[in-house]
């Protein structure tokens, strides 16, 4: 199993389009900063609209977008190329050869979600000369910008912050790791990386739609994208532990069973030049 | 081992209740034309695809249900070779020998050695021609030092000492490790050259399994001058034997007749009669009579 997960990260980390997130991630984080020290600060921001409230709300989606993009990519593509058919020659079992790719898109997204955390901390630290709690890389950051007086910037000065800060983005990474796993699925039934992306994206964003209509609200809990409200929770201090754990556990449930469906698509159907 | 192997596509049948023994040390090629079920066999054998009806066993093993184990000691190279293109062919074929794990460190290269691939190694596959991916193709089916492998026209886009090189490096396989060989290919001339048997397949059916070496057909072909005028004296015997020509030779069907006869019939009727001997067709003949016959026939494989 070692030798197969590296040999995923080794496919996945020489393909351009995992590796493009990076540079992508600290020109947007650049962005805000840059926004961020013209207009003088945290305080005199909110309510300004504009590219500094925009940028951390599409960080949110960016990375959920890379996470879809690299798992449809490690799966689809290589059904699309063929190279599927190489691999599965050989005496990998499919199982094996899928929670390979599994692992290496956690572990990818893992990088992600600590290369964003990084960054944005760095970021903090150059504009303010101090750890505060906005991050500037995730939703929770917008809502910072726009309504200070309701999400106060704290400083980070205790354990118990710190720790706020590695649930905050231990929820997040939780979180795409199930989109992760969905996609592998579209990418698993599907097997064309462009399709898989973007059936697993409309089914983010359809999920996204029915979370928003009030009267559906009882289909919250199934709703893997209406799971990332639990990002704001956290992040907005009010921290409702019972409903971060059923976040976290519906966030679980949606990889393992996504896993178990793709499993099954791939060990009954045949593979096809 | 295959037993009553069916596969279906929907409505379409690609492989009819196939049945065949491979045997340790037999090269065995798969002729048929284009949509025969020749890849589908080779599929089901490497346990890409579930046949919908029948047994597969492949070296004592059931297939699928025993795939890890089987393709531990199967090499396979199923239609176009398809690796990482971005990568180098080393890089390729580490991959691939980490999946089997008995796998010596050293193998990779002395596969690429095998298929003339030395110095282009770490070149990436991305510009390798078509011949070159074929050749890698072989060498990642080498790399597992196989008891079985099966090769989906091998040949194809493959230069003619490239082709001399493959024919060399299966017939060492088959004949110094006892290596079963499937190939399937278009090449009539290479399965002549290679094989030990054929099997033809027709719109998913395999319509003979035959000796690729010239087998004792019961005709004689006889050079003479005149060949249709001593068609003519031939069929006037009172055997009346089956007869023709073909390519300025008189063949006869010498079943009922015995070849001295026909020989003093053909001199005493003025005919010059230079040379006698038996008429084994090549498997190019009897491949495009067995597929006219089938044809004629409505499919009927028998």
């Amino acid at each position: 199993m070692i030798h197969a997960v590296g040999t995923e990260l080794r496919k996945l980390y020489s393909r351009w389009a995992t590796l493009s997130p990076y540079p992508l991630i600290a020109l947007t984080l650049g962005l805000v900063a840059w926004n961020v020290s013209k207009l003088g600060g945290p305080t005199g921001l909110a309510p300004e609209p504009g590219i500094v409230t925009v940028f951390p709300l599409l960080m949110w989606w960016l990375l959920g977008a890379f996470a879809i993009v690299a798992a449809a990519g490690s799966l689809g593509g290589e059904f699309e190329l063929g190279t599927a058919r190489t691999t599965l020659v050989t005496p990998v079992s499919r199982g094996r050869f899928l929670v390979a790719k599994f692992v290496a898109c956690v572990v990818h997204v893992l990088c992600l979600v600590v290369f964003t955390a990084g960054l944005s901390q760095l970021v903090r630290w150059a504009l303010f000369d101090d750890l505060r709690f906005g991050l500037l890389a995730g939703t929770e950051g917008a809502y910072d910008l726009l309504r200070p007086e309701q999400h106060p910037v704290e400083v980070l000065t205790g354990a118990a912050a710190w720790g706020r800060v590695g649930l905050c983005y231990g929820y997040a990474a939780f979180f795409l790791v199930a989109l992760a796993a969905l996609s592998l699925l579209v990418a698993a039934l599907m097997r064309h990386t462009v399709g898989a992306i973007s059936v697993t994206a409309a089914i983010a964003v359809l999920e996204w739609v029915v979370s928003s209509v009030e009267p559906l609200a009882h289909l919250r809990p199934f709703m893997l994208v209406d799971q990332a409200r639990g990002w704001l929770w956290v992040a907005s201090g009010i921290v409702p532990v019972e409903r971060i754990l059923a976040g976290l556990a519906s966030m679980a449930a949606y990889a393992v069973a996504c896993l178990l469906f793709a499993w099954v698509s791939l060990a009954r159907r045949d593979v096809h030049a | 081992m295959i037993d009553s192997a069916t596969k279906r596509y929907g409505r379409l049948t690609a492989l009819l209740d196939f049945s065949a023994a491979l045997r340790p040390g037999e090269i065995v090629g798969v002729l048929g034309p284009n949509g025969a079920g020749k890849s589908t066999l080779m599929r089901l054998l490497c346990g890409l695809a579930t046949a919908t009806s029948g047994r597969i066993t492949v070296l004592g093993r059931p297939m699928p249900r025993g795939r890890c184990a089987v393709l531990a000691q199967v090499g396979a190279m199923i239609e176009a070779p398809a690796f990482y293109e971005h990568l180098t062919a080393r890089q390729n074929l580490r991959m691939l020998a980490g999946y089997y794990g008995h796998v010596h460190a050293e193998r990779p290269q002395q596969v690429m050695d095998l298929v003339e691939l030395t110095g282009r190694e770490d070149d990436r596959v991305g510009a390798y021609s078509v011949g070159m991916k074929r050749r890698l193709g072989l060498a990642a089916a080498l790399l597992p030092s196989p008891r079985f492998l099966i090769l989906d026209e091998p040949a194809s886009g493959l230069d003619p000492e490239a082709l001399v090189m493959v024919e060399a490096i299966l017939r060492r396989e088959a004949g110094e490790r006892g290596v079963c060989v499937l190939l399937s290919s278009h090449l009539l001339a290479e399965v002549a050259r290679i094989c030990d048997r054929a099997l033809i397949l027709r719109q998913g059916s395999l319509v003979a399994d035959v000796p690729v070496a010239p087998a004792d057909s019961g005709w004689v072909a006889i050079a003479v001058d005149r060949p249709d005028a001593a068609l003519a004296v031939v069929r006037s015997l009172r055997s009346a034997p089956e007869a023709k020509t073909e390519g300025g030779l008189l063949l006869v069907r010498v079943a009922d007749t015995d070849p001295a006869d026909l020989v003093s019939a053909l001199v005493a009727g003025g005919h010059r009669v230079s040379r006698v001997a038996p008429h084994a067709p090549s498997i190019e003949e009897r491949y495009f009579e067995l597929l006219a016959r089938c044809a004629s026939s409505g499919g009927d494989a028998s």
